[in-house]
């Protein structure tokens, strides 16, 4: 049974279809990329599993259950994290702090617990704040723990995004152009976080039109154009079929 | 912190915070015994009242960034729960003051339930006008006095002492107060407040990271209530009456004041501000009837000057580093 399903879906605003019965699943384990030029809804997919959209049509399973209609909370508390396209830290914490919410889900100090201090509160203080160093040395920001996310360099906080949706534990980590705005050196850290990340136990599945990043770093891609499935397959096979060409390049002129 | 650099060393510096919240306890609880002057006890009960009222909206709209128009009227639903039950019912105070706390809790969820789907400029607007239904509904109601109010209550006794003088309430107040601070600052560390700061900086960002932000939209709407309805149900008893008059508009007006002037999310801001916004109008007395505009003009240089307030959270400062 795959990780995530999703079956069939739509998704349609007003009389704009941004979606059309579309259907891809991803494996425990696998590197997927989900891939298509700009403005394809490679992000309302996106949106679509994380809860922040409501398909029209179609179904979304999440590790045997039907996720349609929860809310976004609920499908982290499942397993999901997610990153944004244009970075949604929290820009006034620490980066250790935005780290911290990651663990919100997987914590259970109450309103009381905190007011007194209790000592499995304070307990699970302590091991959140190790935790939460800890997935910051996962993406290289250790020592940058008590600086506010709003001072961080782009790719610090590109990273550290990565590290906030890390803290959540989560079964598949749902990646929205985590390479956007990186220069080719980070672009290549990135590639390393990003397996890095599998090696962990967690399945990454990575959304970008940066075709030949993509390819670098997946094992299998679906590609996207105008809210339909294009194509799908290995980075080889998906690179050599003419209608992905044609999407990305538009279509080739007959020589004469 | 980098004046105190200068003077003194390292190992010194951590013994400063500690050392001046003991010297301002300590400043609080001898001053009522040094100083014979009705007035001064009166002011000092008022900064008691507004510092805890103060600390209670900061959890609303310092920590979860909730604007809320209308904090007074939990203030009086506190002080017409004491009210009514210890004037028509007989109820002793102790048993009413966590009762007027628990009313208030209740009638704000059933309110936040309702208006906390809304984003904050609409949260604003609708708070307003449930603050002023509170007020106008205590005017016309028979069981809460109509616009004269309840008067004649009967102060507490613990242990069989009466507490009757100010100074009698200006204990309790400080005790309420201390209990409050220490309460919500520890909140506002926890896990908790995270999730409150995550809602305040960004909420589908928090919606992501799992936290439900609907309930705890309700869950910091409803802890400033409490705090509101409790120290309701004191000042009922120090008045010895409840009246309409108390819980006008610009009474939540001069605790978001406190709020905003100390700082934002801030604890000893937050107390800085409450004790300002009733020093400071006293102080300006000299000016006689200018001296709301010269407080107007302070204000205004404040927001100009120092947006964050006079004692800012942690955060709100390192930015500036």
């Amino acid at each position: 049974m795959p990780l995530l399903d999703v079956k069939d879906v739509t998704l349609q605003f007003g009389g704009l279809t941004a979606i059309r019965s579309f259907s891809f699943h991803l494996n425990a384990g696998e590197i997927l990329g989900l891939i298509g030029p700009n403005g394809a809804g490679k992000t309302s997919v996106f949106n679509c599993i994380s809860g922040f959209y409501h398909p029209t049509s179609g179904t979304i399973t999440f590790d045997g259950t039907v996720v349609n209609g929860m809310r976004p909370h609920k499908r982290t508390a499942l397993g999901m994290a997610r990153t944004f396209q244009n970075l949604r830290l929290f820009p006034n914490l620490t980066a250790e702090e935005n780290v911290m919410a990651g663990t919100h889900c997987r914590t259970k100090a109450n309103i009381f617990d905190s007011m007194l201090h209790l000592p499995a509160q304070v307990r699970e203080e302590k091991s959140v704040h190790e935790e939460s160093r800890q997935w910051l040395e996962f993406v290289g920001l250790g020592k940058d723990y008590r600086r506010q996310a709003k001072n961080l360099s782009y790719g610090q906080q590109r990273r550290l995004e990565i590290a906030r949706a890390m803290a959540i534990r989560p079964k598949v980590i749902l990646l929205d152009e985590p390479a956007a705005g990186l220069n080719p050196s980070e672009k290549s850290e990135l590639m390393e976080l990003i397996r890095k990340i599998r090696n962990t136990g967690v399945t990454p599945l990575l959304i970008d039109h940066d075709m030949a990043m993509v390819m670098k770093v997946t094992e299998r891609l679906v590609v996207l154009d105008h809210g339909e499935k294009l194509a799908e397959g290995t980075p080889d096979q998906v690179r050599d079929n003419p209608a992905v060409i044609e999407a990305y390049l538009g279509k080739e002129e007959e020589d004469a | 912190m980098k004046t105190l650099n200068r003077w003194l060393k390292p190992s010194q510096i951590k013994f400063v915070k500690p050392a001046a919240l003991v010297l301002l306890l300590a400043m609080a609880f001898v001053m009522p015994l040094s100083v014979q002057s009705p007035y001064v006890m009166d002011v000092g009960l008022q900064i008691l009242f507004y510092t805890t009222l103060a600390l209670g909206l900061n959890v609303v709209v310092g920590y979860a960034g909730l604007l809320d128009l209308g904090y007074a009227a939990y203030f009086a639903v506190g002080a017409y729960t004491v009210g009514i039950l210890t004037q028509k019912f007989h109820f002793s105070f102790w048993v009413a003051m966590p009762l007027g706390g628990a009313l208030a809790m209740l009638l704000g969820s059933l309110i936040g339930f309702t208006v906390l789907r809304l984003r904050s400029d609409y949260l604003a607007l609708v708070t307003l006008g449930f603050g002023e239904i509170i007020r106008i509904t205590a005017n016309n109601l028979d069981v809460t006095g109509g616009p004269s109010g309840i008067f004649g209550l009967q102060g507490p006794s613990i242990l069989g002492f009466r507490l009757v003088q100010p100074i009698h309430f200006y204990y309790l107040m400080l005790v309420v107060l201390v209990l409050s601070t220490i309460a919500i600052a520890r909140l506002g560390s926890s896990r908790i407040g995270r999730a409150w700061a995550c809602l305040r900086e960004d909420e589908d960002a928090a919606e992501a990271m799992g936290i439900n932000t609907l309930g705890y939209r309700l869950l910091a709407y409803v802890t400033g209530t409490f705090w509101a309805g409790l120290t309701g149900a004191v000042f009922a008893v120090k008045m010895t009456a409840v009246s309409p008059m108390s819980f006008s508009f610009m009474q939540s007006i001069t605790i978001l004041l406190a709020v905003v002037m100390g700082g934002l999310g801030s604890v000893p801001g937050v107390i800085l501000g409450g004790a300002l916004v009733i020093l400071l109008p006293e102080f300006l007395r000299a000016v006689a009837d200018w001296r709301y505009l010269v407080f107007g003009l302070a204000l205004m240089l404040l927001m100009v000057f120092r947006p964050t307030g006079l004692w800012p959270a942690p955060h709100s400062l390192k930015g500036e580093e």
